[in-house]
């Protein structure tokens, strides 16, 4: 059963599903995108969120199924890109209305990594010139008061 | 005869503007503090060299343009908007070298949005910005929602007499205590209490729906900054939808509504005096204003069936209407889909809402509920007058926090600034009609900004032409300070050029 939902399943971008989402309605989709935030544990299941760069959709999957997620995008964090199968709901009576994919298959295509940023050397220099200007003035002010 | 000010004036307003700057400076050192503790190095050289500049400019206007003097009217109200205008050019800078913004402009504009409690964001990838450019985001939003010269007030300048012409130049016409220094410390102590247990109970909430200790706190305190205050930023692009948490969703209903209702009317609550709930005229039209773009919203969504079941109907019908009316700007609908999948009728009641926005003396922004329930006096004053006798003598009474005869300067004043926000709106929107945007989306936007609201129509993008850009900056930054502080600022230039 689950082969045939998948064959059926065809890949569309956040753009698509938000623009058209009565055409998706309740259709298995594949969805690809970056892991981003938190993964949200609730009872059996988790709530994740997933960008493809454009928008993010939030991904309604059971645990085991969203336990191979080892990595959220964050600041110098890029998350894990996965590959998700499931039914696509524009507005889902389970969950109060909320655009989501109920996933039934996560694939983790490639895993997240660390984008640590260096420090500019000049951004250094200069705050701390200023902060001894401003040091400076500050004393200066207080005299005068 | 138009009187031309003189140099001991321009040296006023810069040494209060000085002292304003002074204490955005101080004010950044939370989000270096924030860059400190998880250890973003790029974020804590962006907030020292923000922080270093602003200060520098700050004590060097307050060397410069030193004086004792009390400010008058014209002083007070050109402090106020110039404070505005230079705080969010200063506060952009650490934003700018994030290298999240696209330009200084696109920078400015966030922090423009962030001081007027807007809450549109122009951020390239808001997902994977740092937490101490989040702190600083949500920060601004919370010291704007106060008013960022009532701060000032509280924290720096002593006096009290020349106070109140900076404190109401602000877009605050109600003084709750006696003194205007007592008035500010009080909506401070409130706004500190609520912060606290908003902030704790927030946690509780988002830790129970799955996020860790830090980030539940963290994002506790940035939503109850953002939600008290009626601005609706977030650290997440999705807004309030990425949580999927309906208790959170609750939590905020409570939070953008004790910001949208008048700080008098706390301080008459927690006084004991909770009559004022029934009897004040601005919580009765608020009420009454709520069931007429509520019915509008629920009709519609209804008869169009948008939502299937009557849980989910609610849950999005009543947090966007409550987001809009306080002029808050949460959302919990996907990008574009209000625009896209609401009925116009849906959304006219969400452009009423957010037009009208919520008390004054409060964090919210729109032409106020006050004001409307003046006008409709007002006229039902003139109806009567029509009706009855020319001999016979009217006298109209409200309730608000006291028994008020209204007269024709309450009226006018009232009816004057509800005339320069309409005005305000159509300029905005015939902006955007020229920038070739359609006229109903182009006024909800110029709407949701200069009400300070921040729902979209989806045109405000990091690719807006930089024209309307700048329309949308002043919009949202004469709104906020309700028009006077601008016209004063205006005034004052005026003079410097004509007078004599």
């Amino acid at each position: 059963m689950l082969t045939v939902w998948a064959f059926a399943a065809r890949e569309y971008s956040s753009g698509a599903l938000l623009n058209l989402p009565r055409e998706y309605d309740n259709i298995p989709v594949l969805y690809r995108g970056e892991v981003i935030g938190d993964i949200m544990p609730r009872g059996e299941n988790v709530w994740f969120n997933v960008s493809d760069g454009g928008h993010a959709i939030g991904i309604f999957a059971p645990r085991e199924l969203a336990a191979k997620i080892r990595v959220a995008g964050r600041y110098q964090q890029t998350g894990d890109t996965v590959e998700i199968l499931g039914e696509f709901h524009r507005a889902c009576a389970k969950h109060g209305g909320d655009l989501d994919i109920h996933a039934t298959e996560i694939t983790v295509l490639n895993p997240g990594f660390a984008a640590p940023q260096a420090v500019d050397k000049n951004k250094i220099i200069l705050a701390g010139v200023l902060s001894g200007l401003a040091l400076v003035l500050y004393f200066w002010h207080r005299r005068l008061k | 005869m138009l009187i031309k000010p003189r140099r001991e004036d321009h040296r006023l307003i810069g040494f209060y503007l000085g002292t304003v700057l002074s204490g955005v400076g101080l004010a950044m050192f939370i989000p270096l503090g924030t860059a400190w503790i998880f250890q973003e190095w790029q974020p804590f050289c962006d907030y020292l060299l923000g922080a270093a500049l602003t200060l520098s400019l700050g004590f060097l206007l307050r060397i410069l343009c030193f004086t004792r003097k009390e400010p008058g009217w014209l002083h007070g109200l050109a402090v106020v908007a110039l404070s505005w205008l230079c705080a969010a050019a200063v506060s952009a800078l650490p934003l700018y070298l994030s290298g999240s913004f696209g330009s200084y402009l696109d920078a400015f504009f966030e922090a423009m949005n962030a001081f007027t409690t807007t809450g549109f964001s122009l951020a390239r990838d808001l997902d994977h910005l740092a937490y101490a450019h989040n702190m600083w985001r949500h920060l601004m939003m919370f010291l704007g929602g106060q008013g960022i010269v009532v701060i000032a007030l509280s924290v720096l300048i002593k006096s009290g007499a020349g106070g109140f012409r900076l404190y109401s130049g602000e877009g605050r016409e109600e003084r709750i205590l006696p003194n205007v220094l007592n008035t500010s410390r009080f909506i401070w102590l409130v706004s500190s209490l609520f912060m606290l247990i908003g902030t704790a109970a927030l946690t509780l909430i988002l830790k129970s729906a799955g996020l860790s200790w830090a980030r539940a706190f963290l994002h506790g305190l940035w939503l109850f900054m953002s939600g008290f205050d009626t601005g609706g930023f977030t650290p997440q692009s999705q807004s309030i939808l990425y949580y999927h948490s309906w208790r959170l969703e609750t939590a905020l209903l409570f939070v953008i509504l004790l910001g949208g209702l008048n700080f008098h009317l706390h301080h008459a609550v927690l006084s004991g005096r909770k009559k004022e709930l029934w009897r004040n005229i601005e919580l009765r039209t608020l009420a009454f204003s709520f069931f007429l773009a509520g019915f509008l919203v629920f009709f519609t969504l209804a008869k169009k069936q948008v939502y299937s079941g009557l849980s989910a109907l609610f849950r999005k019908g009543v947090f966007l209407l409550v987001s809009a009316h306080t002029t808050t700007g949460y959302t919990t609908l996907a990008a574009g889909r209000l625009w896209q999948e609401w009925e116009p009728l849906a959304v006219l009641g969400l452009l009423m809402a957010m037009g009208i926005g919520a008390s004054i003396c409060s964090t919210s922004g729109g032409l106020k509920i006050f004001r409307l329930s003046i006008i409709g006096q007002a006229l039902r004053q003139d109806i009567k007058r029509l009706l009855l006798p020319d001999s016979a003598v009217l006298a109209e009474r409200f309730h608000h926090i006291k028994d008020v005869f209204l007269n024709d300067r309450i009226a006018r004043s009232a009816a004057l600034i509800a005339l320069l926000y309409l005005a305000t709106f159509f300029i905005g929107a015939a902006a955007g009609v020229a920038y070739g945007f359609p006229f109903y989306a182009a006024l909800f936007e110029s709407v949701a900004v200069a009400s300070n609201s921040g729902l979209s129509s989806g045109i405000i993008s990091a690719a807006l032409p930089a024209g309307l850009k700048l329309v949308y900056i002043l919009e949202a930054w004469a709104g906020r300070l309700e028009f006077t502080a601008v016209l004063g600022l205006l005034a004052y230039g005026w003079s410097c050029w004509r007078g004599k």
